[in-house]
């Protein structure tokens, strides 16, 4: 059973207003467990829209979209946190740490939102710097990090609830290339334990790390179609 | 979860702390005026109280005017105009079966003074040497009281109080004051006694009247001025007897004289009703206004707490992206805005035991802070932190993720 299946997604935006525009038409695909993949297009061809979508930040207008078997458009609101915490890990082109904490409480976050308990969470973030290669940096706060250093909390931070799915929206943005071939490194080094990975990037040297392509452009998503 | 929101609540508090301290001002000072007013109320009740059951369950006190209105509350105004009580009320009610013993208390308008010096404000008493033995409450500091033969006599003595003495004799010792001589009315009297008192007299209607207190004779100062008022008579019914049987016929007697009921008879059950009714109204009313600093102290945080809203989208978006729902956001932001306000209100109370021991000490007023007043004030700022942390909270709560997570 696939991971997720989307099928004939339509997303529109400013509907009914001069300036409306669709920004994903009719979109399907679904992702296998222990799959990487990479969607790469130009910048407003809809990818983040696409990822927000697949991370329940964002709902579509129309189509199917299953998670783990679970039709997530039937669903009301009020369950979609639980749902984003359990099955979605998020890594972001900016970090998105929160400077006034340090790293083990930036880890320790999604697993505060699910209960978990605290002795757990400790021994979890424990876990899951170690796996990062950050347990000396533990209590700094982000400012004191590289780059490279912040997006493997974030990847740490991602793996917190043992995602079904990591979302990873141009991770190497805003890394040297040094910086950002260590991530790529460390996210295939996840996909080989057999975690599954969506990557949205528009470089082809990341793109290259996954194993299936998509190309999206005005909202329509190709597989395997065009490099850039 | 509770405990990680306070743990952030304390983080964010931290990481600002002169904008933290700005906003929780407001909050420290409303608290501090509650606790300090409210002890202020309590302190003087409990002087007033303490006074009115020194007097004795026997002692009542006639007014004139009707203090209690229609509706058995309290009537300010019957303090005010001609007292209606004379000499003739006296002679009536040293007759009446259970009544001991009688005292008048006049009041003479005058400015005594001694050579340059003036007591300004005094308050000059013309009444008898029983009024000493009824109000219980002056301490003889040197000399002697005025005997009831110089009453009869209309001799020309005085007694003073503490601060009279001071204002008419600077720098004398009490002992030196005695013999010297204190003008009334163009008439000179001598000092025979000096008093002083930490008590409130409440036969005088409470207060601290050794401030300013100047006794001449009851018989002499009608004899200076005939106008002297009446205005308060001192009862003293026999041990046996029932005091609200007595006031009542006490009030009989002064209707029957006067042809109307326009005078007040106190026993000292009503009299700590009356204290207890108008300290309690006047504590009510201070709090009241002092909760406008809270309230004042409210907005003060919701407007910080909309600002940290602000400032923290990208937070609140990147929270909810890692898996907190509406509920979690608002929960947190609400946690930081009552702990911004519990810490004011923890500030406020240590500032208001502060407050509360320089004005015992420099003012020389009885001020009870205790766990009740406390409580009042915490569960107030509470309240505020709650009331006024909503609106940030659910505005971080509905922020759209996406959005939150653009925003710059």
């Amino acid at each position: 059973m696939p991971i997720l299946r989307l099928e004939n997604i339509n997303k529109s935006y400013n509907q009914d207003t001069p300036t409306a525009f669709q920004a994903l038409k009719n979109v399907s695909f679904s992702v296998e467990p222990g799959e990487f993949i990479s969607i790469m297009g130009p910048s407003g061809s809809g990818k983040s829209t696409l990822l927000n979508i697949i991370g329940i930040l964002d709902v579509a207008d129309t189509g199917s979209y299953q998670l783990n078997g679970v039709e997530i458009t039937s669903l009301g609101k009020s369950r979609l946190p639980a749902i984003r915490r359990k099955e979605i890990g998020f890594i972001f082109q900016t970090f998105n740490l929160l400077p006034r904490l340090s790293v083990f409480q930036n880890v320790q976050m999604p697993l505060m939102y699910s209960r978990v308990q605290s002795n757990k969470q400790k021994d979890r973030v424990d876990e899951l710097l170690g796996l990062v290669k950050l347990t000396q940096r533990r209590n700094y706060l982000p400012t004191k990090l590289s780059g490279g250093e912040k997006q493997r909390v974030a990847i740490a931070r991602a793996l917190a609830n043992n995602p079904s799915i990591i979302l990873a929206d141009e991770p190497t943005g805003n890394l040297d290339s040094k910086s950002g071939r260590e991530i790529m490194e460390a996210l295939a080094e996840l996909n080989r334990q057999g975690r599954t990975i969506l990557l949205v990037t528009h470089d082809q040297n990341i793109a290259d790390f996954a194993q299936r392509h998509f190309f999206m452009a005005d909202g329509v998503l190709t597989e395997g179609g065009q490099k850039s | 979860m509770i405990f990680s929101n306070i743990k952030m609540a304390l983080v964010s508090l931290k990481v600002s702390k002169m904008r933290s301290f700005l906003t929780m001002l407001g909050i420290i000072i409303g608290v501090m005026q509650i606790i300090v007013l409210i002890g202020l109320g309590q302190g003087i009740k409990q002087d007033i109280t303490n006074e009115i059951t020194q007097l004795g369950s026997n002692i009542l006190i006639v007014i004139s005017g009707k203090v209690q209105n229609s509706q058995g509350g309290f009537n300010p105004s019957a303090a005010i105009g001609a007292s209606t009580l004379t000499e003739a009320d006296l002679t009536a009610l040293k007759k009446l079966p259970d009544i001991v013993g009688v005292t008048p208390i006049g009041i003479m308008t005058a400015v005594p003074s001694a050579g340059n010096n003036q007591a300004q404000g005094a308050m000059v008493l013309a009444i008898e040497p029983s009024f000493f033995e009824f109000t219980k409450t002056y301490n003889l500091t040197a000399g002697r009281l005025f005997t009831q033969s110089e009453n009869d006599q209309y001799a020309k003595t005085v007694v003073l109080g503490k601060d009279a003495c001071a204002a008419l004799f600077p720098n004398e010792e009490a002992v030196n004051v005695l013999g010297k001589t204190v003008t009334i009315s163009k008439v000179d009297f001598t000092v025979v006694g000096t008093v002083e008192t930490a008590q409130t007299n409440s036969l005088m209607g409470g207060g601290n009247t050794s401030i300013g207190l100047v006794a001449i004779p009851f018989k002499t100062a009608k004899s200076i001025n005939p106008n002297t008022q009446i205005f308060r008579i001192g009862l003293k019914a026999s041990d046996n007897a029932d005091v609200k049987v007595v006031a009542k016929e006490v009030q009989a007697k002064l209707q029957e004289l006067h042809g109307a009921d326009d005078t007040t008879v106190f026993t000292q059950n009503d009299l700590l009703k009356v204290v207890d009714n108008v300290l309690g109204l006047i504590t009510k009313a201070i709090v009241g206004l002092a909760s406008i600093s809270l309230l004042v102290g409210g907005i003060g945080i919701m407007n910080i707490m909309l600002v940290a809203v602000m400032e923290r989208t990208r937070e609140i978006g990147l929270r909810k992206a890692v898996g907190a729902s509406g509920s979690h956001i608002l929960t947190q932001f609400l946690t930081e805005s009552v702990i911004l306000s519990l810490l004011g209100g923890i500030v406020g109370v240590g500032l208001a035991a502060v407050v509360s021991f320089v004005v015992k000490k420099q003012f020389d007023l009885s001020i009870i802070v205790n766990v009740q007043s406390i409580i009042i004030a915490m569960g107030f700022s509470v309240a505020v932190g709650i009331i006024f942390g909503i609106a940030p909270a659910t505005k971080a709560a509905r922020k759209n993720p996406i959005e939150a997570l653009r925003y710059e």
